[in-house]
């Protein structure tokens, strides 16, 4: 695992059994793009306990998006999308953070679709809002299209359909 | 002569005075004192304690992982306390006298004394962890008996179900400590700490009646039975105990369905 990795992951609470988890979700992913996975996201929150809910990783490469989906939770439920040049929508949601440096109180939520309809939802809290706002600089905007005909053609589609329900 | 049964801890001090020659005095409880607080800090600083410290966050994750749920609400320790001089008193009081059945003849363990009280008392040194859900209580007993065991220390897990409504595990883990001596000296026991494992729910009931358990406990017992007495406060709250035993197991039934794992109904 890349030492960015390991200091992200730590960062946000991931060791012992939890990265082990990981470690299983990325060997996985290495094998079926080998070489290519630049970065990776978790989606979590905060329980209303203080603990950390975490929901899916994420993996970024230069091509495809990545997510082991309830990875906690679920036992190997993965997929991939092509997001070169196909980021037809995003949306953020985010409270108490500037878009500069998170705070304890910090909030995030990233909703993106793609022209074929697939999306995705990614979460943060506390300072895991800088982490995901590097996801959005590095892999949505550069692939986000101006495509006014297509936006629109698919414009009904985009709220009744994402990714999770295919 | 037969020395009349003492019939609370007045009595009990003087029979303590009369027939074993022990005067409970400021000095008793200076040196008990004493004596406590040296187990309790040997204790915290054990590796068993301190490595506890660390691996919590991963106890908490492991049965996640099980469960899909949490373990603890936080990943915090628990803080060490030591039993207050009365309430161990009133323990010797109540193993020597009021549980005695071999009156006036020492119970089957032999009379609580100064020179082996510290070591036969099995909390002088306590703590209590909250887990959110009932089968934490024997997730979280078994973590600490493979931790004991790694450290080498003796241990064994009481699960508690009285008849007056308590639930809860009481896990003993025993450690060598060097204690001081009246005479600044010091000598070896085997001290005995008691770690309490309970859920929130349980924990919510037992803060309300811990000072009435006190209290009960320090009486002689009577003919009348509780469960009949229903205008009595033990009916009204032992049964609370109970109830809230089973509302968790309802919980425990209602949380394994909805993951998916077995049921009882489906076995």
């Amino acid at each position: 695992m890349k030492a960015e990795w390991s200091k992200y992951l730590k960062s946000i609470g991931i060791k012992g059994p939890f990265l082990k988890r990981v470690e299983e979700v990325l060997d996985f992913y290495q094998q079926v793009y080998p070489n290519q996975i630049q970065d990776i996201f978790v989606t979590e929150y905060l329980g209303n306990d203080g603990n950390r809910e975490y929901e899916s990783l994420w993996l970024f490469s230069e091509t495809f998006a990545m997510e082991a989906k309830q990875f906690l939770k679920e036992k190997d439920d993965y997929d991939s999308v092509s997001l070169r040049q196909q980021v037809e929508y995003w949306t953020i949601k985010k409270t108490e953070y500037d878009f500069h440096k998170a705070s304890t109180k910090s909030r995030m939520m990233l909703k993106f679709e793609l022209l074929s309809g697939v999306g995705g939802t990614l979460k943060a809290s506390q300072g895991n809002c800088d982490y995901l706002k590097a996801i959005f600089s590095k892999h949505i905007i550069p692939n986000a299209i101006e495509c006014p005909v297509t936006a629109q053609q698919n414009g009904r589609r985009r709220r009744t359909v994402n990714k999770d329900t295919l | 002569m037969e020395t009349d049964k003492p019939k609370n801890i007045d009595e009990y001090k003087r029979w303590l005075k009369d027939d074993h020659h022990i005067e409970v005095s400021a000095h008793t409880q200076n040196y008990y004192d004493t004596v406590v607080s040296k187990a309790h800090n040997d204790f915290y600083a054990t590796k068993f304690w301190q490595t506890l410290k660390s691996d919590l966050k991963q106890i908490n994750q492991q049965y996640y992982l099980s469960t899909n749920y949490y373990l603890f609400v936080g990943s915090v320790l628990p803080e060490l306390h030591t039993k207050p001089f009365d309430s161990f008193l009133l323990k010797t009081f109540r193993q020597n006298i009021l549980s005695n059945n071999n009156w006036p003849k020492p119970p089957d363990s032999g009379w609580l004394l100064p020179k082996n009280w510290y070591s036969q008392i099995n909390d002088v040194v306590r703590t209590c962890f909250v887990v959110k859900y009932l089968d934490g209580v024997d997730f979280l007993a078994s973590q600490l008996t493979e931790r004991s065991n790694a450290a080498e220390y003796d241990c064994k897990v009481d699960y508690e179900a009285k008849e007056e409504g308590y639930y809860a595990a009481h896990f003993y883990v025993t450690f060598p400590c060097e204690v001081p001596r009246e005479n600044w000296d010091t000598r070896n026991e085997i001290i005995s700490v008691e770690i309490q494992i309970t859920t929130q729910l349980q924990e919510v009931i037992r803060q309300m009646l811990h000072k009435y358990y006190e209290q009960r406990r320090s009486r002689p017992t009577t003919d009348v039975k509780w469960q009949w007495d229903y205008k009595s406060d033990e009916f009204a709250t032992n049964y609370l105990g109970h109830i809230l035993h089973y509302v968790e197991g309802m919980i425990m039934d209602v949380r394994d369905k909805k993951i998916g794992k077995g049921t009882k109904d489906e076995s």
